[in-house]
């Protein structure tokens, strides 16, 4: 699994990176906002699966998705709001606009690991390569 | 009935302290001044409701969340770590109280502080309206939420 890390907080990027590495993601990139983030894919292979705070400096992580979602190359990353968001409207707006799965901070390790699962990235039971689902289905609403 | 009480900013302080620093069951502590030498973190809400939500807590216990939530020693912490990691405590306990608020609102970038009077003067024109006090690991730990005062 390769995996981008999108938020400003660098304590956060590092909590979701370990627990990335849990569920065996092989390369892990990361980037402090959306621009940041755009600026990372246009080189080398697109993520697996992205993790994407909302509220960012320079470009926040509702605009990411979008962005994301406009481009071909980049329409089959899984991706995962990780924010402290939580107002049903928003929820639906970030689904609404191309998230696959939404994850409310606080949130626990079981409960990203749970997130990964549903999108078809399983935690490996022996170090090594984890299972990668051919298709991941819709997200949903949780 | 406003859902911003004691009760609530307390359990979502608990269930923060928890996910993010793996601290369960924190003392709550009696009213009292801080020790000196605190770090000081803030956040606006703004919007329907209006506001600031205010994390401080003593130096020892910034750097000990900086060193659980990036996973090293303390003697390879920066002062950015530091002021990353309370940043980011604040933004969390800042998007969980804006749920208790009337929406919709906004939440702004986290500012951290140390030591600084400046930054607490800032709160002068704003009523308190709630506070817990908790001890973590020995240390004193405060959350508090300041609201502009109605104009009557």
């Amino acid at each position: 699994m390769r995996a981008l890390v999108v938020d400003d907080s660098r304590a956060m990027r590092t909590i979701l990176s370990r627990i990335l590495r849990k569920a065996g993601a092989r390369e892990i990139r990361e980037a402090a906002d959306g621009q940041q983030a755009i600026e990372l894919l246009a080189v080398g292979e697109p993520p697996d699966v992205a993790l994407v705070d909302w509220n960012m400096p320079n470009m926040n992580g509702l605009d990411l998705v979008v962005a994301l979602r406009r481009k071909a190359e980049w329409r089959r990353i899984a991706i995962v709001m990780v924010t402290t968001e939580n107002e049903h409207s928003q929820v639906v707006r970030a689904l609404a606009a191309g998230a696959h799965e939404y994850l409310i901070k606080p949130f626990d390790e079981s409960a990203l690991l749970e997130k990964l699962a549903i999108l078809g990235f399983q935690m490996p039971e022996e170090p090594g390569e984890p299972e990668l689902a051919d298709n991941f289905a819709g997200g949903t609403l949780s | 009935m406003s859902l911003l009480t004691t009760e609530t900013v307390a359990q979502l302080t608990q269930e923060i302290w928890a996910a993010l620093l793996a601290a369960e069951g924190l003392p709550e502590l009696p009213p009292g001044e801080l020790p000196g030498n605190e770090v000081l973190a803030m956040t606006d809400i703004s919007g329907e409701w209006n506001g600031t939500v205010c994390l401080s807590c003593s130096q020892i216990a910034a750097r000990h969340a900086t060193c659980t939530m990036f996973g090293i020693p303390d003697e390879e912490l920066t002062e950015a770590d530091i002021t990353d990691a309370v940043g980011e405590l604040v933004n969390v306990v800042g998007g969980n109280i804006k749920s208790l608020v009337p929406g919709p609102s906004v939440l702004s970038l986290p500012r951290v502080s140390e030591g600084d009077e400046g930054q607490r003067l800032l709160l002068g024109h704003l009523e308190l309206a709630q506070e817990v006090r908790f001890s973590w690991m020995a240390e004193p730990v405060v959350v508090s939420v300041w609201t502009v005062p109605s104009p009557d």
